[in-house]
């Protein structure tokens, strides 16, 4: 992916100039950094969600140690069926 | 959050009326699905990044993977990130615990195949140690498997002549 190719692309589309599309690209995503990092979900329609899933304590034995593992928190991200279908119709058979 | 909230955000801080922020926004997750419909990777940075991929289920079927960046999964595993793992010998009781569960393991389910290696390290469900002998199994007694199989092979009969349809 080329960066410059993809904030003309978004200058393109969006009808902002390159530095404001960039600037407001970025922001989005800081937005949802920042809702993920309270733990919260994030829906959005025709793209898809991002949501965090609590890996739980692990403990590993063998006949000597046991290890206890931590819990982790890790983001988890669904592509909504709309964009499934629309990468996929690609590729469909006709 | 919701794309609405999103698009009122960017209208505040970018001064764009709620058409435009709304427009904006919209274009701007438009451009990336071009890039997957395209199988195009795209890499945003303190994000993540984003690729198209082949399940290996079925055929003709693409999905979107996504990776955050370390900065952020550290971010969001601020609860979790000042621990570590702790390896610890296992305490007399402990090992007195999982040999008594080894020698009540009833005779159907222990599979004297496999071999437990010393180094091998087993994943337990509970945080206090149990044994694990591949596959893991339930611990339960003679009368319940017994039971089991009974209701399991009444049920397999009665099924044969049935379809969806009844």
């Amino acid at each position: 992916m080329n960066k410059e190719k993809f904030i003309n692309k978004i200058s393109e589309r969006t009808g902002l100039k390159p530095k404001k599309g960039e600037q407001l690209f970025q922001r989005i995503f800081e937005l949802i950094s920042k809702e993920l990092r309270k733990g919260k979900i994030v829906s959005l329609d025709g793209f898809g969600s991002f949501a965090i899933r609590r890996e739980r304590l692990k403990v590993l034995i063998n006949e000597k140690d046991k290890i206890v593992i931590p819990p982790k928190d890790l983001i988890e991200f669904a592509a909504s069926e709309s964009v499934i279908e629309k990468i996929n119709s690609q590729k469909s058979n006709g | 959050m919701d794309k609405e909230v999103l698009k009122s955000a960017i209208s505040i801080e970018f001064g764009l009326s709620n058409i435009d922020a709304g427009n904006a926004v919209d274009n701007i997750f438009e451009t990336l699905i071009q890039y997957f419909i395209k199988g195009k990777e795209v890499e945003i940075q303190k994000f993540g990044k984003f690729k198209v991929f082949q399940k290996e289920t079925k055929e003709n079927s693409l999905a979107v993977s996504f990776i955050p960046s370390k900065k952020l999964s550290e971010k969001v595993n601020g609860n979790f990130n000042n621990l570590e793992k702790v390896k610890t010998p296992l305490s007399k009781s402990e090992i007195d615990f999982i040999n008594s569960i080894n020698d009540n393991t009833p005779d159907e389910l222990r599979n004297e195949d496999i071999q437990r290696e010393g180094n091998e390290l087993t994943e337990v469900n509970e945080t206090v140690a149990k044994p694990k002998i591949q596959p893991q199994r339930k611990l339960v007694s003679d009368d319940l498997v017994k039971l089991h199989k009974e209701i399991t092979e009444t049920d397999e009969e009665s099924e044969k002549g049935k379809n969806l349809w009844g």
